[in-house]
């Protein structure tokens, strides 16, 4: 049941005890205001009676006309008061005594007329006033004795009234008594059920919220019943249950926040542990704010305590006074959209250090730069490294070109060596073959020229060395080679000194051969050199061929005695090459040999 | 008709001695042969040769290419130069020294004579110019 309810219910009992005194003090009080109007009846009756009694005498002793009158007034008067009076008895008794007293009432009247007959009537026979005078005198004492009764049931009257006023008022206070009685009872009782109904289970809502409150988001309220507080406990209890869970939620928010704030703390602390082994700093600028902020390594860099404001004023500061212009100049360009990826120098503590300056800007709509991200990476010890081995590399260099000019003079020595003893011999064919080994050493050296002009020292391109050995060849065979015309068809191939100078032998051999034999009588004629690389093979062919005389007929060049073909045929097996002469006319060698380096 | 004399400047003992020859075998005097630059200079005021060979690398303190101008100072002589570098630096500054040819080691004998005909005679056209 509702509150209201039970409240109503409570309230309706009050009420109906309230009415309840209500109607009984209402009866008493009007029981009350009879008893009075009996009392004054009767006090007016007698009154009247006594009244009557002294006008009757002033009639009978002054034959008075006025007290007649006001006597029949008086008794009229009586006459309807006592016929009203009922209304304000409601004894049996009473209405008895009232029925009886008007009755006598009339009686009273009827004596009193006879007297006023009986003194009208002596006055016109004189003979009867004595029994007329006689008449009168039993008359009014019927009279007195009809007075007498009125007084008596008067004061019956009275005392009747008194006793029904002392039971009215006994009837009110013990109404009253009753009433208040009930009324207090009522109030107990609804006390009791307000404090059931209401208080312990706002005592009951108040400790559940207390221990919720306190935390225990899992309290249920216990509550019985189908009244609001049932209702109000339900929508509590939903209330926690959904806080509980919305607490669960949150918890789980909160951890998965700690461990992302964690995992996020320790992935900063790796980057600014990355970045100083590293040695990158980074920076972000925020223009609309004016922010620029530097990682820990960036300040490390820029020597400048870590935590200090920083502005482009600051930064420029550091930046080598040299290159401030340069970078200013890269930094406007990179406002404007460009790339920002620059090297410059700073100043820090009186040492220059080389960084690396990366921008990535980013821009609005309109292209206005917003701010930008940034790395400075600290390139002094590359630097530092790059010179040494710079210094390194070209000491090296120096030390190789020596080689090689050593290497030169040491051939030229030899050179000298074998002209001088050439120069001991009278044998001019013996002398000529001398002058073929230096041929051969001249070879030799040109390789270490040519390798000594290239960048790596370590490979040269055979067509240019085979250009300059043929132009020296044609050079130094002067009369011999006038007449003969030398075709180039040479390709870029690059080759190692490995392969470089046994090729570089063959080719001089056979060129040497064709100046000395292919032509004779300085007869004169083509000599034709190819060179070319077969890139899907990977192979190189090198091909001398003239229109000369060719090789003697029927004679297997492989079983020459020529030193010079026997060495073309060893150096070709160096290069893991073969030999393939043509058909004529004239004489062809080709070479084929791969550039691939054998497998280790 | 006397010989014309060639001054011969190398430090490699055994080249030298092997140009000395050819330039003999070729049919010049040997005005003499060092391995100073200084006493090159000394030797070109001595004799007057007709050329020159200077080595680049000289044994003492001054190089063929200081020794070279030094003797272009004070006397125009043809200067061959003779060395064993590849590197066209080398090649420059003995051409700015007023080298007329530059014979590149190993050389034989036919190197030396086209050289140094062909330095003499380019010789005796500005000297034929001149007059």
């Amino acid at each position: 049941m509702k509150i209201k309810n039970k409240l109503r219910i409570n309230a309706a009992v009050s009420l109906l005890i309230a009415f309840g005194i209500a109607v009984v003090l209402f009866l008493s009080i009007d029981r009350l205001y009879k008893a009075n109007e009996s009392t004054i009846i009767g006090s007016e009756i007698i009154t009247s009676a006594f009244e009557r009694v002294s006008l009757r005498n002033d009639y009978i002793r002054n034959n008075s006309g006025r007290a007649k009158d006001q006597w029949f007034a008086k008794n009229e008067q009586i006459g309807n008061l006592l016929r009203s009076a009922p209304q304000y008895f409601q004894g049996s008794e009473e209405r008895n005594l009232i029925g009886g007293m008007i009755v006598n009432q009339e009686s009273y009247g009827e004596i009193f007329s006879a007297i006023v007959a009986n003194r009208e009537r002596s006055g016109m026979n004189p003979g009867l006033a004595a029994i007329l005078l006689e008449a009168e005198e039993r008359l009014v004492n019927q009279l007195d004795m009809r007075a007498y009764v009125i007084a008596i049931q008067g004061r019956a009257l009275i005392e009747s009234s008194r006793k029904t006023r002392a039971s009215a008022l006994r009837l009110a206070g013990g109404s009253l008594l009753f009433g208040f009685l009930a009324l207090f009872v009522a109030g107990v009782i609804n006390l009791g059920s307000l404090r059931r109904i209401i208080t312990d289970r706002i005592k009951c809502l108040r400790d559940g919220a207390a221990v919720i409150g306190a935390g225990d988001l899992d309290h249920r309220i216990q509550i019985t019943g189908d009244d609001e507080f049932v209702e109000l406990s339900e929508a509590f209890n939903a209330m926690s249950a959904k806080l509980s869970a919305l607490y669960h939620d949150l918890k789980v928010e909160i951890e998965d926040r700690k461990l992302a704030e964690a995992a996020l703390r320790q992935s900063r602390e790796d980057l600014d542990r990355a970045q100083e082994v590293g040695q990158i700093g980074s920076w972000r600028l925020d223009i609309r704010k004016n922010v620029l902020t530097w990682s820990d390594e960036n300040y490390r860099i820029f020597g400048v305590e870590i935590g200090t404001p920083l502005t482009y004023e600051s930064f420029m500061g550091a930046v080598h006074p040299d290159d401030r212009q340069y970078v200013d100049t890269q930094w406007q360009a990179g406002l404007r959209g460009e790339p920002y990826d620059i090297e410059h120098r700073l100043v820090v503590g009186g040492q220059v250090k080389w960084v690396r300056e990366k921008a990535y800007l980013e821009l609005d709509g309109a292209g206005i730069v917003l701010g930008g991200f940034g790395i400075t990476q600290d390139l002094t010890q590359q630097k530092q490294a790059e010179e040494q081995i710079r210094a390194s590399l070209m000491e090296k260099e120096a030390m190789l070109r020596e080689i090689h000019h050593r290497v030169k003079n040491n051939l030229q020595v030899i050179s000298s060596l074998v002209s001088l003893q050439a120069d001991t011999l009278t044998d001019d064919r013996i002398r000529e073959e001398f002058n073929t080994v230096c041929d051969r050493i001249r070879s030799m050296a040109m390789i270490h020229e040519k390798l000594y002009q290239t960048e790596n020292l370590a490979r040269l391109n055979f067509a240019e060395y085979a250009a300059s050995l043929l132009q020296y060849l044609w050079n130094v065979y002067d009369v011999l080679a006038e007449k003969v015309r030398l075709n180039l068809e040479l390709s870029p191939v690059a080759l190692s000194i490995e392969k470089a100078i046994p090729c570089g032998l063959i080719l001089n051999e056979l060129a040497s051969n064709v100046l000395k034999h292919a032509f004779p009588h300085n007869s004169g004629g083509e000599v034709t050199v190819g060179l070319d690389y077969d890139t899907i093979t990977g192979t190189a062919h090198l091909r001398v061929s003239d229109n000369g005389v060719g090789l003697p007929a029927g004679q297997d060049w492989r079983q020459s005695i020529s030193l010079g073909l026997r060495l073309v045929e060893i150096l070709a097996g160096q290069l893991c090459g073969t030999v393939e002469t043509g058909t004529g006319p004239g004489t062809e060698f080709r070479i084929t040999f791969s550039l691939k380096e054998p497998q280790s | 008709m006397s010989k014309l004399s060639i001054l011969i400047v190398e430090d490699e003992a055994i080249i030298a001695y092997d140009l000395a020859g050819k330039v003999r075998q070729l049919g010049y005097d040997v005005a003499g042969t060092t391995a100073l630059g200084e006493e090159a200079i000394e030797l070109v005021r001595l004799h007057r040769p007709a050329l020159v060979l200077m080595d680049v690398q000289l044994a003492g303190a001054m190089d063929g290419i200081a020794a070279a101008i030094q003797i272009n100072r004070e006397c125009h002589l043809p200067i061959l130069f003779l060395t064993a570098n590849a590197d066209l630096g080398t090649d420059e500054r003995a051409l700015r020294a007023g080298a007329v040819g530059i014979i590149k080691k190993p050389f034989d004998k036919r190197d030396v004579r086209i050289q140094i005909e062909k330095a003499l005679r380019q010789n005796a056209t500005e000297k034929s110019g001149s007059l």
